[in-house]
């Protein structure tokens, strides 16, 4: 049970910090957006990483889906990539 | 059938027949009135043989939803009716004011109508479906809140399901919003929206859950599957039939003069609506073939199945092609509306009506559980015919539509309307001989009820 | 305990029927991002000037709200599986009140474009943002009232090591609130 608490504050710590790393990602973006000198699809792609892992722990250690076996495992898992997929395609193309 | 005042729904579901029959006599009337264009003028014009056409169905459908009610809320509450008396003179009372207002709509002029009843006091006469007058407003008004009391009474003396809940909770809102029809605003654009929180509100909403409460019942009783597992079904499919039909009334307010948002609000949780449906359908198959008995009421299940797959089909799919925006914006108001209205007020409200009504009126006959063998062949028979000339009736006016909005709306030069018309003629003669098709079905369904013999046994067990 | 934590389930913890539910949640979602991102491609720069009227810092704290939230869910999870009632009842409490601090913080970001006379008709990025936050906002509501009913329901002893099925469908509900709202963050006030 001890290994329980540890993991929830270890996946914790973990969403804030890519939170808190998505956030000034946002702030340089604004900066580099005005000084022209960044490539804002890069960005747009690490964010949206971030986001799909964010997701996924989430799902895996929040909802426990990782202790599930066959098609409900991977319910969040199709519904990110799904939502990402088409974010992805109106983003970049 | 358990419980004696289960016998009054045998006078709503043969009103409800009759009523059926003399809707579709006025819509083969309109159907020729369609491509022959004076038939029957000025005796039956058009605008009259409609109003009798609809107004026909929804009463006879309330009638239906009515009779299922008295049926199985008894059954399922494990007591008595609370008032058998009245609901035998609210039947009365309905089916006499039905009458009175469907000869008021034949032998006078519309505007005689309003002013003969008084409509001036408190207009509610002129919109669409609901062309009722004032007076026949409240009548059923009257009706449905004595019908609700009595029903509700009848449930809370006895044991509450999931079931009778849900049904509850339909009729309930069936009648609130009916209210609606009420509020006549001088405004255009107000007046569509509270004319949709009538029909919408109804159709793509509680109606839905009147469906599927009667739906779960006539598969509980002819597949023996345990009741917890149709309940969780029950709520999942009522919540995905509020989620998506409430903010999905929104489809309705494209092009009414509403903000724009309800371009965005309306396709995108429209566009769900056919959710609860899909599940519908995956609930019946399911539950029939995980089924613990044989019933011997073979109609009775077919007609549970093929509401699923119609409702799905007319309601689900034929909806989902014209509810986004950017499309409806080409059909709005054409044959393509025609279309998905024929088969999802078929597939959903009527053959559910039906269903019922095969499962129970054997009973309420005196059989044990089902008509004998060549009674079930002749309503199988039925089934289909009525089932497929429907699809053929959807499917020509599909034709229409889409022929339609390619000339009148999408074409670099489009063509009046009149004209369209004349270059659609053809899939109108064809609605018409499906239409025939239908009502052939429709009286080989009533006659099945007059043909006897010895009550089909088979064995029960799986 | 330890066996149970390493045997896989076939079905998702909780009420399978809820989880139905939060899929078709999670699907009206999916379909309400999708057209904002492309509504945003044929309306970029409209999209990009709104957006950074945005409070994003309060966005932040807002996603900070919700992950301690759900953080406590499952901590109240935890200890009612070592029949911790009191402790569990603690990390519910908790839970709601980063529940609420969310709702707080998001009323202060309405009534502030409210007061500037920003509404549903301003712009279609306005309408975008609007909509799927006050969609969201409902969803952290009804998510606060069942954070409620599971907080009364182990505080009465309801929920114990082994009978605790409610509690997790109704954390599961919870996280789903959450995750939405971790797309809905980097996409509404991020993402140029």
């Amino acid at each position: 049970m001890e290994k329980s608490y540890r993991t929830n504050n270890i996946i914790f710590t973990t969403l804030v910090l890519l939170t808190l790393f998505t956030w000034i990602l946002g702030q340089a973006e604004i900066v580099g957006d005005i000084s022209g000198v960044i490539n804002g699809k890069i960005f747009f792609l690490i964010l949206l990483t971030i986001a799909i892992i964010k997701v996924q722990l989430i799902g895996d250690f929040f909802m426990h889906l990782n202790t599930v076996s066959g098609f409900w495992r991977w319910i969040i898992t199709l519904w990110v990539m799904l939502t990402g997929g088409f974010i992805a395609i109106a983003f970049l193309l | 059938m358990k419980y004696e005042s289960q016998s009054v729904a045998k006078l709503y579901f043969i009103a409800a027949i009759g009523l059926f029959v003399g809707q579709i006599v006025f819509g083969l009337v309109m159907g020729l009135q369609y491509v022959v264009g004076d038939f029957m003028f000025p005796e039956i014009p058009f605008n009259v043989a409609r109003m009798v056409h609809t107004n026909l169905l929804i009463v006879w459908l309330l009638f239906g939803f009515m009779g299922a009610a008295y049926y199985l809320v008894p059954e399922e509450a494990e007591t008595e009716l609370h008032s058998p008396m009245l609901a035998k003179l609210m039947f009365w009372v309905f089916l006499v004011a039905g009458a009175l207002t469907i000869l008021g709509y034949l032998l006078v002029p519309y505007a005689t109508l309003a002013e003969i009843t008084g409509n001036h006091l408190l207009p509610t006469m002129g919109r669409e479906f609901l062309e009722q007058p004032t007076i026949t407003k409240i009548g059923i008004v009257i009706v449905a809140l004595v019908f609700l009391y009595n029903i509700a009474f009848t449930i809370l003396k006895g044991r509450k399901t999931v079931i009778t809940l849900v049904l509850l909770i339909g009729l309930a809102g069936l009648a609130i919003f009916f209210l609606f029809s009420f509020y006549n605003p001088d405004n255009l654009v107000k007046d569509k929206f509270y004319w949709w929180f009538v029909v919408h509100l109804w159709v793509e909403g509680v109606w839905e859950l009147i469906m599927a409460s009667i739906l779960a019942f006539v598969l509980i009783k002819t597949t023996g599957v345990d009741r917890e597992i149709i309940e969780k079904w029950l709520y999942i499919i009522i919540a995905m039939a509020l989620i998506t039909g409430l903010i999905g009334t929104g489809h309705h307010f494209f092009w009414i003069g509403a903000p724009e948002y309800w371009l965005w609000w309306g396709s995108i949780f429209s566009a769900l609506e056919p959710i609860p449906f899909f599940m519908m359908t995956v609930f019946a198959f399911n539950m029939v073939n995980k089924r613990r008995i044989n019933h011997p009421n073979q109609p009775a299940v077919l007609w549970a199945l093929g509401t699923a797959v119609m409702a799905f089909l007319g309601a689900g799919v034929w909806g989902f092609m014209h509810t986004l925006a950017p499309i409806n914006y080409y059909t709005h108001g054409t044959q393509i509306t025609a279309a998905h209205g024929h088969m999802a007020f078929y597939g959903a409200y009527v053959m559910i009506v039906l269903a019922i009504i095969s499962y129970a009126m054997p009973m309420m006959r005196g059989r044990k559980a089902c008509n004998s063998a060549a009674s079930q062949v002749a309503e199988m028979w039925s089934f289909w015919l009525m089932t497929i000339s429907m699809v053929f009736i959807t499917l020509f006016l599909t034709g229409a539509g889409i022929l339609q909005v390619w000339l009148q709306r999408f074409s670099d030069e489009p063509m009046s309307f009149m004209v369209v018309q004349d270059k659609i003629e053809v899939f109108y003669w064809m609605r018409e001989g499906a239409g025939v098709v239908f009502l052939i079905g429709l009286l080989l369904y009533v006659y099945s009820f007059f043909i006897g013999g010895e009550e089909r046994t088979v064995e029960e067990k799986v | 305990m330890y066996m149970q934590d390493t045997i896989k389930t076939k079905y998702p913890p909780g009420d399978l029927a809820l989880w139905i539910f939060i899929c078709a949640e999670l699907l009206v979602f999916a379909i309400f991002f999708a057209a904002y991102a492309f509504t945003r491609a044929s309306n970029i720069e409209l999209f990009n000037q709104y957006q950074a009227t945005l409070n994003t810092d309060l966005a932040l704290l807002n996603t900070i709200a919700l992950l301690s939230s759900s953080y406590f869910v499952v901590s109240a999870i935890i200890s009612i599986k070592e029949n911790k009632q009191k402790q569990s009842t603690l990390f519910l409490f908790l839970s709601i009140v980063g529940a609420c601090a969310f709702l707080i913080m998001k009323m202060t970001e309405y009534t502030h474009h409210m007061s500037e006379g920003i509404n549903l008709t301003t712009n279609l990025f306005y309408m975008f943002y609007l909509s799927l936050t006050f969609f969201h906002f409902m969803h952290v509501i009804l998510g606060v009232m069942i954070l409620t009913v599971l907080w009364f329901n182990t505080r009465k002893g309801l929920y114990t090591a082994d009978n605790h099925d409610g509690l997790v469908s109704g954390g599961a509900y919870w996280h789903m609130v959450d995750l939405v709202w971790l797309i809905l963050f980097p996409l509404i006030y991020i993402m140029r």
